[in-house]
């Protein structure tokens, strides 16, 4: 009888302190978790918004009608520009007929859907969107495509035409890297 | 025979027991006993009183003398226990230093983490050309040393099979070349970070919105951290660190991108003086292509955790166990 006191009393001091530690334990792993967990949290920046940097700036020959087409009206014939805007050369889809297919003719300074429906020349992603869809989404969700500016209050967005040269898509983009820094020249690791 | 052993071992006795209570007692008698006595009362404890007191006696000389650290420097506190009003003086005399040695006026801050963030990193993958601008801009921000050249970032080009042994450390030309994919490693701000484990005397840490900084200050420069990490983040800097005033970035953070010193340990500390500012990190901004996107991993609403939770993401030797907050990911 009395051993079995002493047996108990053994296993409760053994299984007590255990049984604390491991909530103890349980805790700390709670307020400490190794793994970065992603907590579902208000946002602590419900001010963010999104800026498209203009394209339109960017371009010297804008705005195209009071520069140029102000009594020169945009031809849509397809051919091979020889006299003005000599370095595009339409490289893109079969389905593009020409000038037409996304510049508005009426009022070069804007683009035009398939369906017909004028486009400010700095949301160029909504013409590119119609067949691009996914990068396109890709896009707006922040996956693809640049973003300055601030991660917490305004984020600034490229569109499309910023990187991706509309006419001749295929070429890519290709850049001179910088100079090979000292510690990486040679073979040395 | 016997006789003669007992008296060796007497001989023996005497000599290694310089602390017998008879001897202490009556006062050493020899010039050999009382060194051996000095020799045994020297305990761990004096001795680095002792030393600790010399060493400060030397620092006062070499400070009054030609130029070296500074008492107070010596004594600096590690930057955990410093209240503000230390933080105050401590920059104010680093400000003055940067202006006596490079004429510069530079401001030094010390933004502490926001609460509701913890930043994390992705980078683009299929969209990096390998130009190296992140690399370069992030040296300008960070007063990284000129000459010897330091970089906090590594652009590796890697072939198809993404074996990141077979990687090029030293490609150059036109980018991105043919078939070729390019990956920067930089400090993955690791939540389980083998570096911090293994500095000895916690001269770096991983603050609440998961940056790991590094004390400039309170580094040994025992190297044991860039030994420990497996992304080869970390730099030491062998010698002064060179900078032309020119080129020094006046907006300092005590943290990240203040100016270092020979012997102490740098990385990358997602420029954490302008990412609590609620700015992008120098690297990001620099990005032509816009391979780099940042943010906060616990806004849901954030780019990054859309990148996260829909997007093919890789995580580089993520058998290691280190949880990092840099990620990589295709699109």
């Amino acid at each position: 009888m009395r051993s079995r006191v002493i047996h108990r009393f053994i296993v409760l001091s053994v299984l007590l302190p255990t049984s604390a530690l491991l909530v103890l334990g349980g805790c700390k792993h709670e307020q400490n978790p190794l793994r970065p967990e992603l907590r579902e949290v208000q946002s602590p920046n419900p001010g963010r918004t999104i800026e498209i940097v203009s394209r339109s700036a960017e371009i010297p020959d804008y705005p195209c009608v009071e520069q140029c087409h102000v009594d020169r009206e945009a031809d849509a014939t397809p051919r091979r520009l020889t006299e003005l805007h000599t370095d595009i050369e339409l490289d893109h889809a079969e389905v593009m007929s020409f000038c037409d297919t996304c510049h508005y003719l009426e009022n070069i300074d804007e683009f035009q859907l398939i369906d017909g429906t004028r486009v400010p020349f700095d949301e160029s992603h909504r013409v590119c969107g119609q067949c691009h869809g996914e990068k396109t989404r890709d896009w707006s969700l922040g996956i693809h495509g640049i973003y300055t500016g601030s991660w917490q209050t305004t984020a600034h967005r490229r569109s499309c035409t910023a990187c991706h040269d509309p006419h001749a898509p295929l070429e890519g983009i290709h850049l001179q890297a910088l100079p090979v820094p000292a510690d990486a020249r040679g073979d040395e690791g | 025979m016997l006789k003669t052993l007992r008296r060796r071992l007497n001989v023996i006795g005497e000599g290694t027991a310089p602390a017998a209570p008879e001897a202490s007692d009556q006062g050493p008698e020899t010039p050999a006993l009382a060194e051996a006595m000095g020799r045994a009362q020297l305990t761990r404890r004096t001795f680095l009183e002792r030393s600790a007191v010399t060493a400060g006696v030397t620092a006062a000389a070499t400070a009054s003398g030609c130029g070296g650290p500074a008492w107070e420097e010596y004594f600096q506190q590690h930057y955990k226990r410093l209240s503000d009003e230390d933080k105050q003086v401590i920059f104010a005399r680093l400000e003055a230093n940067v202006k006596a040695r490079h004429g510069v006026d530079v401001t030094i801050n010390d933004p502490q983490p926001i609460e509701g963030v913890e930043f994390g990193y992705a980078l683009n993958v299929s969209t990096c050309t390998g130009c190296r601008q992140c690399e370069y801009a992030c040296a300008e921000e960070n007063n990284t040393s000129r000459d010897p050249e330091m970089h906090y970032i590594r652009v590796l080009e890697l072939d198809r099979t993404f074996n990141v042994m077979d990687a090029v450390h030293d490609y150059d030309g036109q980018v991105p070349r043919d078939g070729k994919f390019y990956m920067p490693v930089q400090c993955h701000h690791c939540e389980n970070a083998p570096c911090v484990t293994a500095c000895p005397v916690n001269a770096t840490w991983r603050e609440d919105d998961g940056i790991v900084v590094v004390d400039y200050d309170w580094c040994i420069g025992c190297r044991y951290c860039e030994t420990a990490c497996p992304y080869d983040a970390r730099r030491f800097n062998f010698s002064e660190p060179n900078i032309s005033p020119a080129d020094i970035n006046p907006n300092q953070g005590y943290l990240s991108n203040r100016l270092r010193k020979a012997g102490v340990v740098e990385k990358c500390h997602f420029c954490l003086h302008r990412v609590r500012e609620g700015l992008n990190p120098a690297c990001l901004e620099a990005c032509p292509v816009g391979a780099r996107k940042f943010g906060n991993l616990l806004d849901p609403d954030s780019e990054l955790r859309r990148i996260l939770e829909n997007g093919r993401i890789y995580i580089f030797k993520e058998e290691q166990g280190t949880l990092p907050r840099f990620f990589y990911y295709f699109d």
